[in-house]
């Protein structure tokens, strides 16, 4: 069930790209968006998480590339919603393994894709809600989200550094 | 920080960072999801884990490849784990033989879990040392590890073969009555001598052939007493004696002879005390009884044949650990150098019992059959009854066990009883 489920975030992760990119009239980003897609889909399970993590990274990147170049924004969310449950659920793939034959894995997928689609659905409604609301931000508003963002990026690195 | 919460912080900053500095509504939005699976992740994440956990086993001692059951019970007393894989760290040597030593489950606050598996394993001791927890949260970005140190320990014996009875004569025995003859005359089954009746001898005693040549005099007949021995077993744990080509051992069967010589002096009454002579000197102080056989047995489950430049001949086995003219019994599959030692033994007054499991036969029966190895084969064969022969003719009690055979089938002709002739010398 999992597996299915990761297959079918995996195309919506990168048929959306597909499609936006080759209606921007960008066939090499489609066709880089599509081989993405086939090695993720047929990657070895034991490779699959390594994988995931390199297709949600290019996904995301794709689809924000999308966005500012101006293709259609719902795709390109659809694309990143996809990609992040395709790669969360290669996660959990990979902890159920870990798992006795035993156990009660049925209940723990059941619960986990419930989750995971919840998550999915508030996630689709806020972005569809952020993309129809306008909210002009005053220049000044601009100049301390970006200190915060930078902050945040700076104490992120302090915490990396400090893990090492 | 876990590397996929990490990846995910960075996405999402990528997107906010983008947005704000290309001023696109659309990037910012993108970022939605993201940092919503990451605060979905944050705020369930585990708290400590606080698990009491047991494990008991259907069995602290059993035999090789005998299953034994282990049960852990896991009782949860802190917050709820929505997600914890459990495992119950076992020795490598071991096998399981049913169920899994791990779980992934739900763990409500204040619930146990419990599961059951089965193992089984080669003669050994092992100890249990850690129960491991690990627990995350919904969607795997922060994970909590836990070491529970739960011991227990598993000793698996060598096999327990039953011998009737092995026939030994050392010259001196202990005060305590048991069945080895103590060449003293009185009370007893053997035939002893006849002596000048005593007050208290029962009529049954009286040798009237005797008497009615000796007018005025009755004679009595005297038996030969039966008493206990000191026994001392020693086990050759030299590899290069033991350890044949390609890995093979006779290790396991030498344990296995000196379980079994064990178990039956003591049954008999003897006090028995086991020396390991191989990487270092490890000597079983002699006992007698049930539990002077489970502190040998257990002894005997842990040893292993080892090299030593000090222990690389039998000439350090220190002597003093044996009472003088006791019973030795020498557990080895021999090399031609250990000729002299056991004949300096003997010199002492020891009585000497060699076991000797066959090494040419244990190796030639996983050797090719080429003709040159037959020869070769032959020739160390020869060789080696020589030495036993030597050994013999030095008043040595040698058994030459081939191993493909049981030692049960194989020891109670050859040490049910001591040999006529020398039975005959009482040597």
């Amino acid at each position: 069930m999992v597996l299915t489920a990761e297959s079918i975030c995996v195309l919506l992760g990168t048929l959306p790209l597909v499609v936006g990119y080759l209606q921007f009239h960008l066939p090499l980003a489609a066709l880089g968006a599509l081989a993405v897609g086939l090695l993720w889909l047929f990657s070895n399970q034991r490779f699959r998480v390594w994988i995931a993590s390199i297709g949600l990274f290019l996904c995301v990147c794709a689809s924000g590339a999308g966005a500012w170049l101006g293709l259609s924004p719902i795709l390109m969310a659809i694309s990143v919603l996809g990609s992040l449950s395709a790669w969360d659920l290669a996660g959990f793939s990979r902890r159920l393994r870990r798992a006795a034959p035993e156990d009660d894995l049925r209940q723990l997928e059941n619960r986990h894709l419930v989750q995971l689609a919840s998550l999915v659905g508030i996630s689709l409604v806020l972005v569809l809600m952020g993309l129809l609301i306008r909210v002009h931000i005053p220049f000044w508003w601009l100049i301390l989200l970006t200190l915060a963002a930078v902050y945040g990026v700076m104490q992120l690195i302090d915490r990396i550094r400090r893990r090492d | 920080m876990e590397k996929r919460a990490l990846l995910v912080i960075i996405l999402a900053y990528g997107l906010v960072v983008g947005g704000l500095v290309t001023l696109r509504g659309e990037l910012l939005a993108l970022a939605v999801p993201v940092v919503l699976y990451l605060l979905a992740g944050f705020l369930r994440a585990p708290g400590n884990i606080q698990l009491e956990i047991q494990r008991v086993l259907s069995s602290k001692r059993t035999a090789p490849d005998v299953p034994v059951q282990v049960k852990l019970t896991v009782t949860n007393k802190g917050p709820e784990l929505g997600e914890v894989f459990l495992e119950d760290t076992i020795p490598p040597e071991l096998h399981i033989r049913h169920g899994s030593t791990r779980h992934l489950v739900k763990l409500p606050s204040g619930k146990t879990f419990s599961w059951t598996y089965e193992i089984s394993g080669p003669r050994g001791y092992y100890g249990f040392s850690n129960v491991e927890a690990e627990a995350s949260d919904l969607f795997g970005i922060i994970h909590r590890k836990s070491s529970f140190p739960i011991r227990g320990q598993l000793f698996i014996l060598p096999p327990a073969l039953r011998l009737r009875q092995v026939a030994i004569r050392p010259r001196r025995t202990n005060v305590y009555s048991g069945t080895i003859p103590a060449r003293i005359g009185g009370p007893g089954v053997e035939f002893f001598g006849v002596r000048e009746y005593e007050r208290g001898d029962p009529p049954a005693w009286i040798n009237w052939r005797v008497s009615a040549r000796q007018p005025q005099k009755l004679f009595s007949n005297e038996f030969e007493q039966e008493r206990v021995a000191d026994v001392g077993i020693v086990l050759d744990g030299r590899k290069r004696t033991n350890t044949l080509r390609e890995g093979h051992s006779l290790f396991e069967y030498s344990v296995q002879a000196a379980g079994a010589l064990a178990d039956t002096f003591l049954a008999q009454g003897n006090r028995v005390g086991v020396l390991l002579y191989g990487h270092y000197l490890h000597w079983t102080l002699p006992g007698y009884g049930k539990i002077q056989r489970e502190r040998i047995m257990q002894r005997l489950a842990q040893a292993e044949p080892g090299e030593s430049l000090v222990f690389d001949d039998l000439g350090h086995i220190p002597t003093q650990l044996f009472p003088a003219h006791s019973q030795l019994v020498l557990v080895s599959p021999l090399v031609p150098e250990d000729f002299d030692v056991l004949l300096q033994l003997r010199a002492h007054g020891y009585q000497i019992i060699v076991i000797s499991p066959d090494p040419v036969a244990f190796e030639m029966a996983y050797l090719p059959h080429r003709p040159e190895m037959v020869i070769a084969g032959r020739i160390v064969h020869m060789e080696r009854e020589m030495l036993l022969k030597r050994l013999r003719h030095a008043g040595v009690q040698v058994l030459d066990w081939d191993v493909g055979k049981p030692f049960d089938q194989i020891a109670p002709a050859a040490l049910g009883r001591p040999l006529a002739w020398y039975r005959a010398i009482g040597r």
